[in-house]
């Protein structure tokens, strides 16, 4: 019995680690810290593997899943106090149009955890705002204001990046 | 820049090239399962597992270790082999090869019966190595084996580097000078011109052996042997043939290294070296409690034990924790930054990684109030720094090296 368990939980780990590892850097802007997020997750989703794989959605309660230790780790003491991450992109961008790209990357990564995790799941991976607030755990009201929010704070860091190129 | 600019931004953002993944679904499972476990096991099962733990696991570790052959022969009567004394003693010893061993031990005495929560009971350091062993019971021998470096040179009495008053000539020990030390419960001799050794029996028992008894089956047969009792009463003459002839079975020049279970691959900084380190006898082997590195201005700067857990979680002083998951691997993090202890990073693992409690202490300033920081110590990153170079060889005697360096 836990041995196919065990099998379907494998199997669906192995074939979505890597979709899971994205979102984990999305959230995080670093690789060291977005594996350590996922290596929470999947150890957490093996706990609830039987309700995960009963769900409408595996992919969405796994997200679910990564989302929430997202926002719990970043809201633990350790997390306010030391930044371990690294401070710069250490990749070329692939693109003309890198600068801005980086500017949003570095912009998002000043956003506070559940801003970031909203105007991530909203916007890099498209999903409609009750889906956002099943996945964090919130109202829809409250996606529509941490959205807003998020927003806000993206402009405003993106103006002031801009301001300072001219 | 509008909201419509700043989605669409958002979605073009293409992630950069992914590093190989440090994702492992083996430890998911492993973790998974014991959380599982736990969880059905209940808070107040789990507590009982705990205090389960605390007893059984060290005696777990240790069952089978005596008699082994890394043991010294035991026997209340038999006759000892006189062991070549040496002709000289090196200035210092190698830390990691313990100079001096028993070579013969009263009978129910070894040193596999040292708890593993002891600490600090059998220790090789640049200067001076100590064994001990003890009974199931608590009652305890020790030897003390001193280099050159820690006597004054050319002294004729063991009062150079013994800490311990003499009391009157002893017979010789394998033809060297010695004396009585304690009151006659203990003996101190010249095992090479101008260093020093001293075997002696203290009179107390170990608190938490004495406490519980030793083992269930020592328990069960708690009468004391005739070595305990000529080591827990006034020193008789009994007591002192006890220690001389443990004294001269003593071995110089051992041969048996440390094994680690820990191995630190970043390089030192300049300066620091293996310092002083406690050890436990394992399976006949000889177990670093872990690597103590520093320089010569604080000589334990680094501390790293790894060891199979004992029950206790993080013993940490008073003060401000953190709780972090890194490397996956949740932590207990302490930073200490005030003028009495400056800059100090404490590390505790919650739970085993590879079967090991983990435990870094980063000293990065000497506790002089406005002390320069110590040289080099901010090249090792912090102890997650630390953790980052170190390698943890696990529960398998076969997977421990005697080379925890490099």
């Amino acid at each position: 019995m836990r041995q196919s368990r065990e099998a379907e939980y494998t199997e669906y780990v192995e074939a979505r680690l890597p979709w899971l590892r994205r979102i984990a850097y999305r959230l995080t802007q670093d690789w060291q810290l977005a594996d350590d997020l996922t290596q929470v997750a999947v150890t957490s989703l093996y706990t609830h593997w039987n309700r995960a794989r009963d769900a409408t959605s595996t992919d969405a309660y796994a997200r679910t899943i990564l989302v929430r230790a997202f926002i719990a780790e970043r809201r633990s003491p350790w997390a306010r106090r030391v930044q371990l991450g690294a401070g710069y992109p250490e990749y070329a961008a692939a693109t003309a149009d890198h600068d801005a790209r980086l500017d949003v990357r570095a912009a998002l990564a000043a956003l506070p955890p559940r801003q970031r995790a909203t105007v991530v799941l909203r916007y890099c991976y498209g999903l409609p705002i009750d889906q956002t607030a099943r996945e964090l755990g919130c109202s829809e009201g409250t996606v529509k204001s941490q959205t807003a929010k998020g927003l806000a704070a993206l402009r405003r860091a993106l103006a002031t990046l801009e301001a300072w190129k001219v | 820049m509008d909201d419509h600019s700043v989605i669409t931004l958002l979605a073009s953002i293409t992630d950069p090239p992914e590093p190989a993944s440090r994702v492992s679904i083996v430890a998911a499972l492993r973790r998974g399962r014991r959380r599982q476990r736990l969880l059905q096991v209940g808070a107040s099962a789990l507590a009982v597992v705990a205090v389960a733990a605390v007893v059984t696991v060290p005696r777990i570790l240790l069952s089978g270790n005596t008699g082994r052959s890394a043991s010294p022969s035991s026997s209340a009567t038999g006759p000892v082999r006189q062991p070549a004394m040496p002709a000289s003693a090196p200035d210092t010893f190698n830390v990691l090869v313990p100079y001096a061993a028993f070579g013969w031990l009263p009978a129910g005495y070894s040193e596999a019966n040292v708890p593993l929560s002891g600490g600090g009971l059998l220790n090789s350091g640049p200067t001076e190595v100590v064994r001990m062993a003890v009974t199931a019971n608590g009652a305890m021998v020790r030897l003390s084996v001193y280099a050159r470096a820690a006597c004054t040179t050319g002294a004729r009495t063991p009062d150079s580097c013994v800490r311990a008053t003499t009391s009157g000539r002893a017979p010789d020990v394998n033809g060297r000078p010695a004396w009585w030390i304690f009151d006659g419960r203990g003996i101190a001799w010249e095992y090479a011109p101008g260093a020093w050794a001293d075997v002696n029996i203290p009179a107390g028992r170990l608190p938490h052996l004495a406490a519980r008894g030793g083992n269930a089956a020592a328990r069960l047969n708690a009468r004391p042997s005739a070595a305990e009792r000529a080591a827990t009463q006034t020193p008789s003459a009994g007591t002192r043939d006890l220690v001389l002839k443990i004294a001269d079975a003593v071995k110089y020049a051992q041969h048996t290294p440390l094994a680690f279970d820990v191995k630190l691959a970043s390089p030192l900084p300049a300066g620091w070296s293996l310092q002083e380190m406690g050890f436990h006898v394992v399976d006949g082997r000889l177990l670093a409690d872990g690597l103590n590195v520093g320089p010569a201005a604080d000589t334990s700067a680094l501390s790293i034990s790894a060891t199979k857990p004992l029950g206790y979680g993080c013993n940490y002083v008073s003060g401000q924790s953190s709780y972090v998951t890194r490397y996956g691997v949740k932590w207990e993090y302490r930073v200490l930054d005030d003028h009495i202890a400056k800059n100090v990073e404490m590390l505790c693992s919650m739970q085993p990684i590879d079967g090991l409690d983990v435990n870094i202490y980063l000293d990065m300033a000497p506790e002089e109030a406005g002390a320069a920081p110590l040289p080099g110590s901010y090249q090792l990153g912090g102890a997650f720094g630390v953790y980052a170079g170190l390698h943890l060889l696990g529960l398998n005697p076969a997977n421990w090296t005697a080379a925890p360096l490099g």
